[in-house]
């Protein structure tokens, strides 16, 4: 008969013979301490199992930030340890990829002069796309458009690997009549690749020009289409979310018809600013954004409310407030608590800072409102999906730089680094460094592709 | 349906509880889309039900009470699993898992650590078995041998890294 140790081992390994099966069962029955060794060994293995995933993965990810991986090369990721990171790569990142290409190809043709005042999306309109709740069509049109600025990434790349390959031939440092500048260095090293180069290479260079202008006029009609997608979507978002706010604040005061009516008049105003905007109009847009704010909903409210009704108010928004802040820390703690096994008292203490956090964010939030409300149903909407606000750093370190291609991978290290760290007065250096290698490894799989993509972009930040 | 407070209170817990419940399940339920079927099921019935746990009694207890009548009712499934679990060993398995689910675990921290430091063949071993998700005989058709010694030498590294955990334990208590 087999020893219970070689029994259970056999469980794990999924190896028990089926007359084994009873053996097993009956010593299980025996006695409870029976039964705890085995859910003790049972236990063991799934932490080593975890524990093995999370080493795998972080070694990846790890290689994959400190060095720009080579094109077609995908992070190695465990199969199933965790099923819901490895779902077919989402449209976020597929947008934010072709949102990173559409900067590069702004900056670039900028710093080309090849087509005066080409950048082509405002930062507002960069943090729209980027968005989480951006619906399907407005990622389809992304995509398409998508195609067009994959064909002038390839044209530019394959001019600037003819380019180099003229001076090293030639020993000179001529430049092409009509691209005088254009991205210096750009991609001198890489060998021209991808659908469009052996067409791109048979053809002068009159064929070029031709080909990019080509390029350039399906790429401007196809983001006239996502500008109207936008719109559209925008205005759905902004209509629900704020008949939401109307129909609650009609429950919680008790409005009368007479006191609903304005505000209903108040949202189709807004809506109708919405049509008509330019999102690439900064000025317009922070200036729509500061009345499509609940704060403003409320002051058009305050107009026609009782003295009652505005305590009543001021009580419904702290009572929000106080939600929304805790719906936030939860989400948060929920997301933690997905990487690192608390000790003791840790889970409260780090829901204590979660919610300063939360309410620190909030405030924030209504100081400075983001384009990205636009596409929200409500103010404590998930528009960050890590909780790190990588987004916006992105947004800012491209803002920052506008000719250049910013270092994404340091920006989301850092932002990575300063979350962290957050939270270095109440977990250990293990915990800490578990919780940075789910966050790099969670951020790579958002962020990912367009980090690849700048890895294969040439530099557009060089001198004129 | 619950109110806000009582909708937070059980995020709290579920929070806490889940890893453990999607461990006890998975255990139990080795066809890793059936065993995530049913924790979700199972975080259904515990969010209609709420209102009758005892706070008196820790959730996780009451947590895996749910999830093993959820286990009970995949009867087809649970026969294919390899350990065949009639009603009075799971509720014994259950009580197991809930007492020591509800112990602050002593190991979780150290492992890595002791991961690392195992000998690169028994580190690739553990990988292949861990991550790749071979089993023994998949295993030793890769690197040689036969399944059965590649069990034993599992089992070996599974012992070894307990005792690595064991002195880390040891060492951060200051025991010399």
């Amino acid at each position: 008969m087999k020893h219970p140790d070689q029994l259970i081992t056999d469980y794990l390994e999924d190896a028990l013979e089926e007359s084994d099966q009873a053996v097993l069962s009956a010593w299980l029955k025996a006695d409870p301490g029976n039964m705890r060794r085995f859910v003790d060994a049972v236990r063991f293995e799934q932490q080593i199992r975890s524990s093995t995933c999370a080493m795998a993965d972080a070694a990846a990810i790890a290689s994959l930030v400190a060095t720009p991986s080579p094109a077609g090369i995908s992070p190695v990721v465990s199969p199933s340890h965790d099923p819901i990171r490895f779902k077919p790569a989402t449209w976020l990142a597929r947008a934010a990829a072709w949102v990173g290409a559409f900067q590069f190809i702004g900056s670039t043709a900028q710093g080309a002069g090849a087509a005066k005042s080409t950048t082509l999306f405002s930062k507002t309109t960069i943090a729209l796309l980027m968005t989480k709740n951006t619906t399907i069509a407005i990622t389809t049109a992304v995509l398409l458009a998508g195609g067009g600025a994959v064909y002038l990434i390839e044209n530019n790349r394959q001019e600037a690997g003819e380019k180099a390959a003229r001076n090293a031939a030639h020993g000179s440092d001529l430049q092409e009549p009509g691209n005088h500048g254009a991205n210096p260095g750009a991609g001198s090293d890489r060998p021209a690749r991808g659908p469009l180069g052996p067409r791109v290479r048979q053809a002068g260079s009159g064929a070029q020009q031709k080909i990019r202008e080509e390029a350039r006029n399906a790429f401007q009609e196809a983001m006239k289409g996502v500008s109207k997608t936008m719109t559209e979507a925008i205005t759905t978002r902004q209509r629900a979310r704020f008949e939401g706010q109307i129909q609650k604040l009609a429950e919680a005061l008790s409005l009368t018809e007479a006191q609903k009516s304005p505000l209903q008049g108040w949202l189709e105003d807004q809506l109708q600013r919405i049509r008509t905007l330019d999102f690439n109009d900064e000025a317009a847009t922070s200036a729509l954004l500061q009345s499509l704010t609940v704060r403003a909903l409320d002051e058009k409210l305050a107009e026609n409310l009782t003295e009652e009704q505005k305590t009543s108010l001021e009580d419904f928004r702290e009572r929000e407030t106080i939600k929304t802040i805790n719906a936030m820390a939860l989400k948060e703690l929920s997301r933690l608590q997905g990487a690192v096994e608390f000790e003791g008292d840790q889970q409260a203490r780090v829901y204590e800072i979660l919610t300063d956090e939360a309410a620190a964010k909030l405030s924030l939030q209504e100081e400075n409102l983001d384009p990205q409300m636009f596409l929200s149903d409500s103010s404590d909407d998930d528009k960050d999906i890590h909780g790190l606000g990588i987004q916006q750093a992105l947004i800012a370190a491209a803002a920052k730089d506008p000719r250049g291609i910013p270092d994404y991978r340091k920006v989301i290290a850092e932002q990575i680094a300063a979350k962290v760290e957050l939270f270095r007065p109440v977990l250990n250096d293990k915990q800490l460094e578990q919780y940075r290698r789910d966050l790099a490894a969670k951020t790579e799989e958002s962020y990912g592709p367009m980090l690849e993509l700048m890895d294969e972009l040439p530099d557009g930040s060089g001198d004129d | 349906m619950l109110n806000q407070i009582d909708q937070e209170r059980f995020m709290w817990h579920w929070t806490a509880s889940q890893p453990s419940v999607g461990n006890f399940i998975q255990a139990l339920v080795r066809d890793r889309a059936t065993a995530e079927d049913l924790l979700q099921e199972t975080a259904l019935v515990l969010f209609r039900r709420f209102a009758e746990y005892d706070e008196q009694r820790p959730f996780v207890a009451w947590a895996l009470g749910i999830a093993r009548y959820q286990v009970l009712g995949m009867r087809r499934d649970l026969a294919r699993s390899p350990l065949v679990f009639d009603d009075e060993l799971l509720e014994k398995f259950t009580d197991a898992w809930a007492e020591q689910a509800v112990e602050p675990s002593d190991h979780g921290a150290n492992l890595q650590t002791c991961i690392e430091r195992l000998a690169s063949h028994a580190r690739q071993l553990i990988r292949m078995r861990y991550f790749e998700e071979l089993n023994a005989e998949q295993i030793a058709l890769r690197i040689g041998g036969n399944g059965a010694s590649i069990r034993v030498t599992l089992q070996r590294i599974r012992e070894q890294l307990r005792n690595c955990i064991e002195r880390q334990n040891q060492l951060e208590r200051g025991i010399p």
